[in-house]
C-alpha cells in the first residue's frame, strides 16, 4: 500500500517541475514597468500620423532607471540648498505628519519630506511678502550663478552645465508693485537627454539672496533593467489609439509630426506596482497652424517601451 | 410708592440689558468656537469614451479630494464634513454643474477647453440631453457637452476647477470678467490658466497641506510638487473674493458678495505660480 502511493508521488514530480520551469520561465519574461504619462486636462482632436519622412533614433534598445530614495541623503541635499547644516535639520513631531508627508524643522522653517519618494519641500511664507523694484534683486544671471554653486554637491557632474532657467514672481505687496521672489527652475538630463514629467529643482531667492521657497523633486537613479523600444509600427499603434500627452491647449487646422527622438520620463510618484522610475520616451516634435492662423509648435509624449 | 417703582423698573432694565449682553457674548463665543461646517461635491471624470479620447483621471482626484477632506475632519479639531454629493463620469453633465446646490468645496476635475474669445468651458462626456452621445455627432463644441463660462454661476464657497484653461483669458478683459462673473458667493476659484496635467495625488498633498497652509499657498504649493513641465509652463491662478487671500480650513468664513455686486473686491489672488 505504501509503495503504491510513493509510486502514484513519483508520477506528479514531472508534473511539479513543468509547473516550476513555467514559472522560472514567467519570472524571466516578466513585462518591464511602464511610465504612468500624466495626461493633460484638456481636449484637442489629433490624428496623429508618424510620416515615412521622419525616423525613429538608431537606438533599439535602452534602459529604465530606477529612483534611489535615501531621505537622510535627500535632507542632506536640501540642507546645502538651503544653505544649512544637516544638523540644523531636526525632525518636528507634528499631528498633520501621514504615513507619507513628515515634518522637519531647520532655522529658517519647516519642510516636509516626502518619505516614499524622498522628495522635499519647503515654503516661506509668501502672504507677508513685500515687493521691491527688480533693481534691487540679484540679476538673473546672478541667480543661476548662486543656484549653481548650491548644486556642486547635488549635481557635481551637471551643476556647471544643467539647464536653469530663472524667474520673477512679481505682485502687490499692499503698498505697490513689484518683484518678490525670483525663481531657478534646474532641469536635470539623464545620459545628456531631457528629462520629462517631474524631475527638477525650485529654488527660490528674495532680494537678499536667502532661501525662500524649495522644491527638491530629484534623486540619483540606478540602472534597473534594459528594455527594447517600440517600432514605428507600434509607435503608430500607440498613437493611433491616443495613448499619449501633447502640448497643444487648441485646436489645431493642420498639422504634422516633424522629428522625433528619444528622452526619459519620470513618474511624478511611486506607482501602485511601487515603482518609482525613470522610463525612455519619445519625444514627437509638431507644427501646426491654430484657428488664427499662427503656427504653433508642439511635442508628443508616448512611452517608448515595447 | 412712585419710587419703588421707579426702583424696579431700574433693575428691570438692567437686569435685560445684562441679559441681552451675556445672551450676546455668549453667541459671539459661540460662533467663534462653533464647528466649521464643511460640504463637498464632486463632478469627475475618468472616461471619455464618446469622445474617443484617452481617459483622464477626473473621478480619482475628486475622490483624494474627498478622502482628504474626511482626513482633515479626523485630524483637526472642531470640523465637520459631510460629501453632498459626488457624481462620476456619465453622471456628470452639463445640467449638473450648473444647476448643483451649494457646497463649500465644489470640485471638478476632467476635461476643459478653450471654447472661444470670451468663453472656455468644462467640456464632459455624457450630453446633458438627447439620445445622441457621440461628440464626433455632436459636434466637439456642442453646447450639450461644453459648460461655457458665460453659462456658468458658482454658488459654492470654494471651487476647483481641476482641469485646462478655465482660467485663461488670452489677454481679453472680456474673458477676464466672464470669468469673475462666474463667483456668485465664491470666495477663491482655483484652476488653471494653461494646459496642466491631470494627477489625482495633486488632491491628496492640496488636502494634507490645508492643514497648515492657506488655501491659497496650499493649492499653490500642491501644483508645484505634481504639475508635470514639459515643453510648455504650467500656469495655477487663483481669482476670486480679495479678502478670502488668508482663508484657512480651519475657520469658517461668511460666503462672498457676487462679483457683479462688488467688482472691487475681486481679483487675482497670490501670484500665479508658473511651472516650467
Amino acid at each position: 500500500m505504501k509503495e503504491k502511493g510513493l509510486f502514484r508521488y513519483q508520477y506528479m514530480i514531472p508534473v511539479l517541475l513543468t509547473v516550476a520551469l513555467a514559472l522560472a520561465l514567467a519570472g524571466c519574461t516578466k513585462a518591464p514597468p511602464h511610465p504612468t504619462i500624466a495626461k493633460p486636462g484638456n481636449e484637442v482632436d489629433l490624428n496623429l500620423t508618424l510620416p515615412e519622412t521622419v525616423s525613429l533614433p538608431a537606438e533599439t534598445k535602452g534602459t529604465i532607471y530606477e529612483s534611489v530614495v535615501d531621505p537622510e541623503a535627500s535632507l542632506e541635499r536640501a540642507a546645502a540648498l538651503l544653505g544649512v547644516s544637516k544638523s540644523d535639520i531636526h525632525r518636528k513631531e507634528n499631528t498633520n505628519d501621514t504615513e507619507k508627508y513628515v515634518a522637519y524643522t531647520f532655522p529658517d522653517g519647516e519642510l516636509t519630506l516626502e518619505q516614499d519618494t524622498g522628495y522635499i519641500m519647503y515654503n516661506a511664507d509668501f502672504s507677508g511678502m513685500a515687493a521691491y523694484d527688480e533693481s534691487e534683486f540679484p540679476s538673473d544671471d546672478e541667480i543661476e550663478t548662486m543656484t549653481r554653486e548650491r548644486l556642486q554637491t547635488i549635481l557635481p557632474d551637471q551643476a556647471d552645465t544643467v539647464r536653469i532657467e530663472v524667474s520673477s514672481s512679481t505682485g502687490w505687496d499692499g503698498e505697490r508693485d513689484g518683484v518678490k521672489y525670483k525663481t531657478a527652475h534646474v532641469h536635470p538630463t539623464m545620459d545628456g537627454k531631457a528629462v520629462y514629467g517631474v524631475y527638477r529643482i525650485r529654488l527660490s531667492f528674495d532680494r537678499d539672496g536667502n532661501v525662500v521657497e524649495l522644491y527638491l523633486l530629484y534623486n540619483p537613479v540606478e540602472a534597473k533593467t534594459d528594455v527594447s523600444f517600440k517600432s514605428a509600427q507600434k509607435l503608430q499603434e500607440t498613437l493611433s489609439a491616443g495613448d499619449y500627452a501633447a502640448s497643444v491647449d487648441q485646436a489645431l487646422q493642420s498639422y504634422a509630426i516633424t522629428s522625433a527622438e528619444l528622452a526619459y520620463y519620470m513618474d511624478a510618484d511611486v506607482n501602485e506596482a511601487g515603482d518609482f522610475c525613470m522610463y525612455p520616451v519619445y519625444i514627437l516634435k509638431g507644427t501646426g497652424t491654430d484657428r488664427t492662423g499662427e503656427t504653433q509648435t508642439f511635442d508628443v509624449i508616448v512611452d517608448a517601451i515595447q | 410708592m412712585g419710587k419703588t417703582l421707579h426702583f424696579m423698573q431700574r433693575h428691570i432694565k438692567k437686569g435685560i440689558v445684562s441679559f441681552l449682553a451675556a445672551a450676546m457674548i455668549l453667541s459671539a463665543a459661540s460662533s467663534a468656537f462653533a464647528a466649521n461646517a464643511i460640504t463637498s461635491g464632486f463632478a469627475g471624470i475618468n472616461n471619455y469614451g464618446n469622445c474617443g479620447h484617452a481617459d483622464r483621471a477626473g473621478v480619482n482626484y475628486c475622490n483624494n479630494f474627498h478622502a482628504g477632506l474626511t482626513n482633515i475632519r479626523l485630524s483637526l479639531n472642531g470640523i465637520t464634513y459631510s460629501r453632498s454629493y459626488n457624481w462620476s463620469n456619465n453622471e456628470v453633465t452639463t445640467t449638473k454643474i450648473a444647476n448643483a446646490s451649494q457646497v463649500t468645496f465644489f470640485v471638478y476635475s476632467g476635461h476643459g477647453v478653450i471654447a472661444d474669445t470670451t468663453n472656455n468651458a468644462l467640456h464632459v462626456n455624457q450630453p446633458s440631453s438627447g439620445a445622441t452621445l457621440s461628440h464626433a455627432t455632436l459636434g466637439e463644441s456642442s453646447y450639450l457637452i461644453n459648460l461655457k463660462t458665460t453659462s456658468t454661476s458658482f454658488p459654492h464657497k470654494y471651487v476647483v476647477l481641476y482641469t485646462c484653461n478655465q482660467l485663461m483669458n488670452g489677454g481679453s478683459t472680456t474673458k477676464e470678467a466672464n470669468i469673475f462673473k462666474m463667483l456668485n458667493g465664491t470666495r477663491m476659484l482655483f484652476g488653471f490658466a494653461s494646459q496642466m496635467y491631470l494627477d489625482s495625488r495633486e488632491a491628496t498633498l492640496f488636502t494634507q497641506n490645508m492643514k497648515s497652509q492657506t488655501l491659497l499657498n496650499a493649492f499653490f504649493n500642491a501644483a508645484k510638487r505634481y504639475q508635470t513641465a514639459n515643453s510648455t509652463p504650467v500656469i495655477a491662478r487663483v481669482m476670486g473674493y480679495k479678502l478670502a487671500a488668508n482663508d484657512y480650513i480651519t475657520t469658517q468664513y461668511a460666503y462672498a458678495p457676487s462679483y457683479l455686486s462688488s467688482p472691487s473686491s475681486f481679483g487675482y489672488l497670490g501670484n500665479d505660480v508658473t511651472i516650467s
